[in-house]
């Protein structure tokens, strides 16, 4: 299997490897993940303007909770990459941004993920995967600019502005319309 | 809880790319522990993050790291069997238990409403500042019926009622209600007439912005 642009693999594939994981601490299926998604936490972290020798730590960091937290993991609740965000995420804020660590919601992701089990309505589902790629692919170049620097440049909607020369308008509204097209892609009404 | 006023999507998006500021972010995880409907909106945005992770251009870590991974494997203790903890205890509504929301909790090392020190900022108004830098945030209490000077909001700001409610010339404000709002509004809160309005502020001004949000809403702030 060939990974260098993380497309055309299933995202049902990592769901069976956390599941080998899971069972059976399986070492060949942990490295396949970690091969395919170290490179890209590692990625978010440095896009964050993380240092790379600390961004290498949090990646084994992140990967690390996988190999141990893999059974409390929920394919219902969220993609394996969706669950490596978080935690790749919470990280960087844990570390980083002391005064946002005090008010996110940082604990555990398995463990919230258990709570949300409770509520069927906090069930993505494990497709979402898919939709949301071919709803990212369709989005028009601005708004997926938006999209990026809000998420990997981990920049404020103020700071996109400043750096685009966009009003601070077009880049909120470009991301409610981002966010509008990908809802529209789960096929729910609003 | 019945919540008509929710965040807007593009602040969950910031919360869940964890771009938001912390005094923001504060309003954003108070309003989400109460509102189901904004949960699923930021799980939403939360899987936006999982496929963006997918999308990066790569950036391998080095051999040594991948090396130093497998054999870190060996160390590690087997995982706990035993069942996932129990969820917490459903909250109290804002509204009815002395209980602060978790993110409040947290942030101020207290648990009950009646723990906050109030000050005095003029009659029937009583504010407490909130220990974060990262943006503004507070918490204010009006008096029924007091009405809080015209303001315009020069950057974001996200309020969320924690007790009692407001209207003003965007409808009216019940408990677990946010306002979510930009540059573009100028309006004037007036608590109900039977009850002190508690809210919880947070605003992105105080930041570096480059000049872009140049003063904060001076006239609320100032009060």
């Amino acid at each position: 299997m060939t990974d260098s642009l993380g497309e055309g693999i299933d995202p049902k594939y990592w769901i069976d490897c956390m599941a080998k994981v899971a069972e059976g601490r399986d070492r060949q299926s942990f490295m396949a993940l970690f091969d395919h998604f170290s490179p890209r936490v590692n990625a978010y972290l440095l896009g964050q303007g993380v240092e790379a020798g600390m961004a290498e730590d949090l990646t084994q960091e992140a990967l690390l909770a996988l190999w141990n937290k893999a059974h409390l993991y929920q394919p219902k609740k969220a993609a394996v990459s969706t669950w490596l965000f978080r935690v790749a995420r919470n990280l960087w804020i844990d570390r980083l941004r002391k005064q946002r660590a005090k008010v996110y919601e940082l604990e555990d992701e398995f463990l919230e993920a258990g709570v949300g089990a409770l509520d069927p309505e906090e069930d993505t589902g494990e497709l979402d995967s898919d939709r949301i790629q071919e709803a990212l692919a369709a989005l028009p170049q601005n708004q997926a600019q938006v999209v990026y620097m809000a998420y990997f440049e981990g920049k404020s909607h103020s700071e996109i502005a400043a750096d685009t020369g966009m009003p601070l308008g077009s880049v909120k509204s470009g991301l409610r319309l981002a966010l509008q097209s990908l809802r529209k892609k789960y096929g729910e009404e609003t | 809880m019945n919540v008509e006023h929710h965040l807007q999507a593009e602040t969950l998006a910031a919360y869940a790319a964890g771009s938001l500021p912390a005094a923001m972010a504060l309003v954003v995880a108070c309003h989400t522990e109460a509102c189901a409907h904004c949960r699923k909106e930021l799980r939403h945005a939360e899987a936006l993050g999982g496929q963006m992770l997918e999308r990066l251009p790569v950036k391998p870590v080095s051999t040594s790291a991948r090396e130093a991974m497998l054999s870190m494997l060996d160390n590690q203790p087997e995982p706990a069997t035993s069942p996932r903890p129990a969820p917490a205890a459903q909250q109290a509504p804002l509204n009815e238990g002395v209980l602060l929301p978790r993110a409040l909790k947290n942030l101020l090392q207290i648990d009950h409403y009646n723990q906050l020190k109030w000050r005095k900022l003029a009659p029937g108004i009583e504010k407490v500042e909130l220990p974060l830098t990262e943006g503004r945030s507070f918490m204010l209490r009006i008096g029924a019926g007091l009405a809080m000077p015209v303001h315009t909001h020069k950057g974001s700001e996200l309020t969320l009622i924690m007790q009692g409610g407001y209207h003003d010339a965007l409808g009216s404000f019940n408990v677990g209600d946010i306002a979510d709002l930009d540059g573009s509004v100028e309006h004037q809160p007036m608590a109900f007439e039977d009850e002190a309005c508690i809210c919880l502020a947070g605003m992105d001004g105080g930041l570096k912005f480059r000049g872009l949000i140049p003063t904060l809403m001076k006239p609320f702030i100032g009060l």
